[in-house]
């Protein structure tokens, strides 16, 4: 719509000013390299799209350029000012760049104007309410938003508005550069539109946004330019109007990468086997709808899509913890509804969730009392834990995971990210489920530690489980599954099977399919 | 995280010495506040008996046991709710206190039906308010703070505000057995080591640790939250009453003046004794041992001819200088 508009050049605002310039950016955590040696520059008037796999350094890129982060090497100039690595990650940097996190840090108990001026450097000791508003309705105008009340609590409007207050508040510290990190995941079509307008307008206005996303449509429709990141590297950088999606695709996962089908997958597809989990036209508003899988005996089923998709939620309904509002789940053939975790449970459906931290360890417990926490029962005779039996219990389920025997006795947290999922799988998986749920089975787990958790999935389910998992790692899913089913908004789109299952067609499967056609 | 994997003691040869000395640093390890206390605790015996004349003998002893009796059992309760991570329980100086008129109420009964009376009615008590808290997800503060403003209130209602003087004879609760064991200590003892061996021992005590350490792991693995909470309330309640009744023998009436300042001795006795107030960590053992230091503590002074404010005073430095420690142990240990 702005299209044309958008175009013009703003008197005043050169469109070839570079705004941002990176020279040699290098970022190592414990060895490992997130980011090596990326050049880089953004320019006044653009939309800059960032795109790349899941760490592929987009989001260490971005800490460093918004001065959240410092890099090890290289440089970094915003405007006519220039910092060596010694004297980036500091404050000043952020005035300049804003970012707009996927998750919204909008405080809803307070109001639009309160929000907009949150941690605001003009805020001194007493609050100008006058001056503010007159600064806070600007910025609202300015991004199209005229039309919303300032003192409306953040809390009552719709999340697209929350989302494009979170941009306005940008616009009032007069940040040249905004960062948007997947503004659009949680959107619906026609929020996606409102978010697109404001891009334009800031565009117009001579600011340089940086767009990350992962669905492509939103890249043509939007973006100037798109850089691709690949294993901490900076792989390209092109006019979108050069690009096709194919082409762009090719450079997110690199021609080489497409690899081979690992072996691990269950190829016996021959033999028929009974099905565990049956789910039909399953819904849970506002997250899913209308949903139909299975899962066999045996096998191992990925679920895939993007923040939003709902994918992740069917595992956290299927586990009982988020009731859903309509479809049917059979459990071996029989009606199975769980109304909470415990219920789940006691039907053999356990669940391994994806934030350890939170909810899937003890941390500050002995490893071996994490282990035994959901089969207590078994360790127990005549009322009372007996020590030998749960450490027998222990050692048997330490070494089924190889996990170090020698260190039962220590705290769970004294382990490596890797060994704490190992824990938080084996203390889920002790109990012997008939079908295992699992959201995002590798989060933050080293290389070596991950290929010992894709060995153990298979394991389970060669004894007779049956697995569901999500992940947002679609080398892992390529890996490990031996079904996908992907989802775009709320609904499942496709089924990939067998030798199908690759990174292109996971990719091709959880961006918008209909639209891009690759 | 590299750091942490490559801890050298695995590969530490089992010496008798180093088995000896890893006995140590890894109860400090897992309980550095505790094992400081339980030193302290020898320190300032040893300090009392060389020093304080009077103070190393058996009378005194037993005085200074029977003093933190009541305390001590009531903290055996209340370090139950601490390790289940839900804090204090505010209500147990005043379940005590209105336990005292139950049992002189009662005790035209009969001594046993008295005691099992006013316990019962404790349990009822700490239903009530588990229902509340593990049930509802209530906040456990406010809510025993306001069953507190209940319990009180209502006792005043039932006994029109009146000290009740018991028709009965409840002497054998201050007897003292064969010279030397008074029966409140013997009670002490008892209640400890039971609900000790409980929390360490049982499945519902371990849920109770692992529900402390992080309830919504324990509601993820399935764990019946609920139900072990409730009951943590109603053993910590039972407890106050237990203390109640012990305290109505003792002063041999039934007073809502009895009982007070007893929350705040009782929340010391707990986390002197290294009961860390987020929950998962610490025993029923060590706030027993938090209770006799404290009261050890006080003891000397009084014996050393201080005065009575002097000791509170050193009471209060005691609670902040050990939370202080448990926090800065707390941080060192993070940084590592």
């Amino acid at each position: 719509m702005t299209g044309p508009a958008a175009s013009v050049p703003i008197p005043g605002h050169d469109p070839a000013t570079v705004l941002l310039r990176t020279d040699g950016v290098t970022k190592s955590f414990g060895g490992v390299h997130a980011l090596k040696g990326v050049d880089f520059e953004l320019r006044s008037g653009e939309v800059h799209a960032l795109l790349g796999e899941n760490g592929a350094g987009k989001s260490t890129f971005v800490k460093i350029i918004s001065g959240q982060m410092r890099a090890d090497e290289g440089s970094l100039r915003i405007g006519d000012r220039t910092m060596d690595a010694a004297h980036q990650g500091s404050t000043q940097a952020t005035n300049d760049v804003a970012v707009v996190h996927q998750e919204l840090s909008i405080v809803p108990t307070m109001t639009v104007l309160d929000n907009l001026f949150l941690g605001h450097p003009a805020v001194g000791f007493l609050y100008r309410r006058r001056e503010l508003r007159r600064r806070g309705r600007a910025a609202l105008d300015r991004i199209g938003l005229g039309s919303l009340n300032l003192d409306s609590l953040a809390g009552s409007l719709p999340l697209a508005e929350r989302q494009l207050i979170e941009i306005a508040r940008a616009v009032t510290r007069d940040a040249r550069i905004v960062i948007l990190d997947e503004p659009t995941a949680t959107l619906s079509d026609a929020e996606i539109e409102r978010v697109f307008g404001v891009v334009r307008e800031l565009r117009a206005r001579g600011h340089a946004v940086v767009y990350i996303s992962h669905r492509l449509k939103e890249i043509f429709a939007l973006a100037d330019r798109a850089t691709v990141f690949r294993d901490g590297r900076r792989i390209s950088t092109e006019p979108v109007a050069d690009l096709t999606p194919d082409l762009l695709v090719e450079r997110i996962i690199g021609r080489n990468l497409v690899k081979e089908r690992s072996r691990i997958a269950n190829e016996d597809h021959a033999q028929p086997r009974s099905i565990r989990l049956d789910v039909k036209n399953l819904t849970c508003q506002p997250t899913f709808r209308d949903v139909s899988l299975s899962v066999a005996v045996g096998e191992i089923v990925g679920v895939v899509g993007q923040i939003g998709s709902g994918a992740d939620d069917l595992i956290r309904s299927l586990a009982g913890a988020r009731p859903p509002q309509a479809g049917s789940m059979l459990l071996d053939g029989e009606q199975y509804t769980p109304n909470s975790i415990r219920q789940a449970l006691s039907r053999g459906v356990s669940f391994v969730s994806d934030d350890r931290a939170k909810n899937g360890v003890f941390l500050d417990v002995p490893i071996n009392h994490n282990l035994t926490s959901m089969v207590l029962s078994s360790v127990v005779r005549g009322g009372i834990v007996r020590s030998g039996d749960e450490r027998r219990v222990g050692k048997t389920l330490a070494k089924r995971f190889t996990i170090d025997a020698r260190r039962l006795r220590s705290a769970a947290n004294q382990l490596s990210g890797g060994n704490q999922q190992k824990v938080s799988l084996g203390k889920s998986a002790a109990m012997n489920p008939r079908l295992l749920l699992l959201n995002e089975p590798t989060r933050g787990v080293d290389v070596g530690a991950r290929s010992e958790i894709y060995r153990l999935l298979r394991q389970l389910a060669d004894e007779g489980a049956a697995v569901l998992l999500f992940s947002s790692d679609l080398a892992e899913v390529v890996e490990i599954c031996d079904r996908v089913v992907t989802f775009f908004h709320g609904r499942a789109v496709t089924e990939l099977k067998g030798a199908d299952i690759t990174e292109q067609s996971l990719l091709q499967g959880i961006l918008n399919p209909e639209e891009v056609p690759l | 995280m590299s750091a942490l994997t490559s801890t050298p003691t695995a590969e530490t040869p089992p010496g008798r010495l180093t088995a000896v000395r890893s006995f140590f640093t890894d109860s400090i390890r897992a309980n550095p506040q505790g094992t400081t206390v339980r030193a302290a605790a020898v320190v300032v015996l040893l300090l009392g008996i060389i020093a304080i004349p009077g103070f190393a003998t058996l009378n005194n002893f037993k005085g200074l046991l029977a003093s933190v009796s009541l305390i001590g059992i009531a903290a055996a309760g209340m370090a139950i709710i601490t390790i289940s991570g839900n804090f204090f329980m505010l209500s147990m100086g005043a379940t005590t206190a209105v336990s005292t008129i139950v049992f002189a109420t009662t005790l035209s009964l009969g001594l046993l039906p008295a005691i099992i009376i006013t316990v019962a009615v404790g349990t009822v008590v700490g239903l009530l308010q588990g229902l509340v808290i593990g049930g509802w997800g209530a906040n456990p503060i406010i809510v025993t703070i306001a069953a507190a403003s209940i319990i009180l209130g209502a006792g005043e209602l039932w006994s029109g505000g009146l000290t009740i003087f018991g028709d009965g004879d409840p002497s054998s609760l201050n007897a003292v057995l064969f010279d030397i064991l008074p029966v409140q200590v013997l009670v002490f003892f008892a209640v400890v080591i039971l609900i000790h061996f409980v929390i360490q021992k049982s499945p519902f005590g371990r849920q109770i640790r692992l529900i402390g350490s992080n309830r919504d792991t324990a509601e993820f693995a399935g764990l019946p939250v609920k139900r072990t909470v409730i009951i943590g309330y109603v053993i910590a309640a039972a407890c106050a009453a237990m203390a109640g009744v012990l305290l109505g023998a003792e002063a041999g009436q039934g007073n809502l003046g009895l009982g007070a300042e007893f929350d705040f001795d009782v929340i010391s006795a707990v986390l002197v004794g290294g009961v860390v107030v987020t929950g998962g960590k610490g025993t029923v053992l060590d706030a027993a041992v938090g209770a006799v230091f404290i009261g050890m503590v006080g003891n000397l002074l009084i014996v050393g001819g201080q005065s009575f404010a002097l000791q509170t005073v050193i009471k209060g430095v005691i609670v902040i200088v050990a939370v202080s420690a448990a926090a800065l142990l707390a941080r060192r240990k993070g940084k590592r």
